[in-house]
């Protein structure tokens, strides 16, 4: 079980996450959406000790979470300069014994002998999952894994989580993009100020978009049908 | 023609912010080398050799530089800009041979540093010793990146250090200004999954990141010293304090760093007072200088890096 008690955090005089309690089963895929700004990527990196809450804590199988537990795929993937994908790749010892980077390699098809600058925010991405996968964590982060990926990838992406899934990897994914969340995840949770406001199961995905976005989709047509 | 001034007076005023209570001692420090600086122009050939290694510290900042392109492409008189600016940078260093008999270096270093700012030479952006990681681990990648930044620079100062090695200072100077340059390899940030990679605690991963490439900077000197020492035999306590100045620069280039470590972002602009650092090696009593810095700023990194490894 992951629980997160009380997790507060504000940057300058911000609040970004307020008080969220929230526990999460093991081995299941969750999906966490909001609007710009709700704080998905601050929990995220709340969650991966990217940065400090300010109040409460997240247990993991009643400890403290560690970051060594985690591994975190960013929205945008940052690199070292001039050195090569396959460099990048082997700064991360392998605990993960599956890993086969051949095999992976034919379907992401990345030039693991050139510099890394020289690849497109795709193969960014690509490499950067790779990193992940080679080693063997326990939670998984997906910030927006979607972007930027081609619609081959973004299928290869999707057995993979549910791959992890399948090996007892808890997952947690952010996305605005809610299709490939709906057929992915086991629920689905929804972020507004800071806070979880809204969960749904499997049963209920099929009234997300009519409850979260029914008011949104008025208002914009409306407006848009005025403006344009 | 003051727009790079203007850019370098806030990053030298950022970076002073950031020294804190150190910066206190710089003033004295410049003022030391000033005298030292006037103390060599009096002789001959110190004076040449001096105005050669203002020329050369120049000409390293003009080839290695990043902002080339935006200089060349978006000021008004970028020859002129980088004229004064390096005019600037060595002024203090080099007016002192105005007032000494060797004061026609002055002009001769004034116009090689003119002539300087027509080399606009890019090296080309391409993926060079694709097998360097054999000889360099993945785990060092400031070092494999370093090295294709600046190989141009590396290679042959290396060669002339190597082929010279049996002359007294010559080859201890060009492994200077090769340290001074791998310096700059501790100016950007890794990825918070880089720096987690060996899961150790934030004194561990200091120590041992200190330990690896001290070992790989005595490795790439040894052999030069050491040759160096066999035909030199008086300079061996010299050429000893050298590794030692060597080292202690490195290790402060690595603490600093860290100190001001954030994930995901390029490092706070360093090279100001990493230069001024790597002057102190040249002068062994200054070594001291150095070393009090690693010893501060690795207190600084240590507690920096807790917010990460722990």
């Amino acid at each position: 079980m992951i629980q997160l008690q009380n997790l507060s955090m504000c940057y300058s005089e911000k609040t970004v996450l307020t008080s969220i309690n929230q526990d999460f089963e093991l081995h299941r895929i969750y999906g966490i959406v909001g609007l710009n700004g709700a704080g998905k990527s601050t929990l995220f990196n709340v969650l991966s000790a990217a940065v400090k809450a300010q109040e409460g804590e997240i247990m993991f199988n009643g400890k403290p979470l560690h970051y060594t537990d985690i591994a975190y795929l960013e929205t945008v993937n940052y690199f070292y300069s001039r050195i090569t994908g396959r460099e990048y790749l082997s700064i991360f010892k392998q605990n993960n014994p599956e890993f086969n980077l051949a095999s992976l390699q034919e379907y992401f098809k990345l030039p693991l002998d050139e510099l890394i600058e020289t690849y497109s925010t795709g193969m960014r991405k690509k490499l950067a999952l790779l990193g992940i996968l080679k080693q063997d964590k326990s939670i998984y982060l997906f910030d927006e894994p979607f972007n930027g990926l081609d619609m081959e990838t973004n299928k290869v992406l999707e057995i993979i989580i549910q791959t992890l899934k399948q090996k007892g990897k808890t997952i947690f994914i952010s996305s605005h993009i809610i299709d490939p969340l709906l057929h992915l995840c086991d629920s689905i949770h929804y972020l507004e100020h800071g806070n979880f406001v809204k969960s749904y199961n499997k049963e209920n995905f099929h009234v997300i978009e009519e409850e979260l976005f029914s008011k949104l989709k008025r208002e914009a047509q409306t407006l848009i049908s005025k403006s344009i | 023609m003051t727009t790079l001034l203007k850019i370098r007076f806030y990053q030298l005023k950022r970076e002073l912010h950031d020294l804190g209570y150190i910066a206190l001692l710089l003033p004295g420090l410049l003022w030391f080398l000033i005298f030292i600086a006037y103390k060599n122009f009096q002789k001959t050939p110190e004076a040449y050799q001096l105005t050669g290694i203002l020329f050369l510290i120049c000409l390293l900042l003009q080839l290695i530089r990043n902002d080339k392109t935006f200089v060349y492409t978006h000021l008004q008189n970028p020859r002129l800009e980088l004229f004064v600016e390096y005019i600037c940078f060595t002024f203090l260093f080099a007016a002192p041979v105005l007032f000494t008999d060797n004061w026609f270096c002055f002009p001769l270093l004034t116009l090689a540093q003119f002539l300087l700012t027509f080399l606009k030479k890019t090296i080309p952006f391409k993926t060079r010793f694709r097998q360097l990681s054999k000889l360099i681990p993945a785990q060092d990648f400031e070092w494999i990146s370093g090295f294709r930044k600046s190989y141009y620079l590396f290679i042959p100062l290396y060669s002339l250090a190597l082929a010279f090695s049996w002359f007294r200072i010559l080859p201890l100077a060009l492994l200077w200004l090769i340290t001074s340059s791998a310096l700059s390899f501790y100016t950007e940030n890794e990825d918070l999954h880089v720096l987690r990679v060996g899961k150790l605690r934030a004194q561990l991963f200091l120590e041992e990141k200190m330990w690896r490439h001290a070992k790989m900077l005595l490795l790439l000197c040894a052999p030069i010293v050491l040759i160096n020492t066999l035909f030199n035999l008086e300079y061996a306590t010299l050429n000893l304090l050298f590794l030692v100045a060597q080292v202690a620069l490195l290790c402060c280039a690595i603490v600093y760093k860290y100190a001001l470590y954030q994930p995901n972002t390029k490092a706070n602009g360093s090279s100001i007072v990493l230069s001024l650092i790597s002057l102190c090696a040249l002068l062994p009593y200054l070594l001291p200088i150095p070393l009090f810095m690693t010893f501060y700023y690795y207190q600084r990194a240590k507690s920096n890096l807790q917010t990460y490894l722990t």
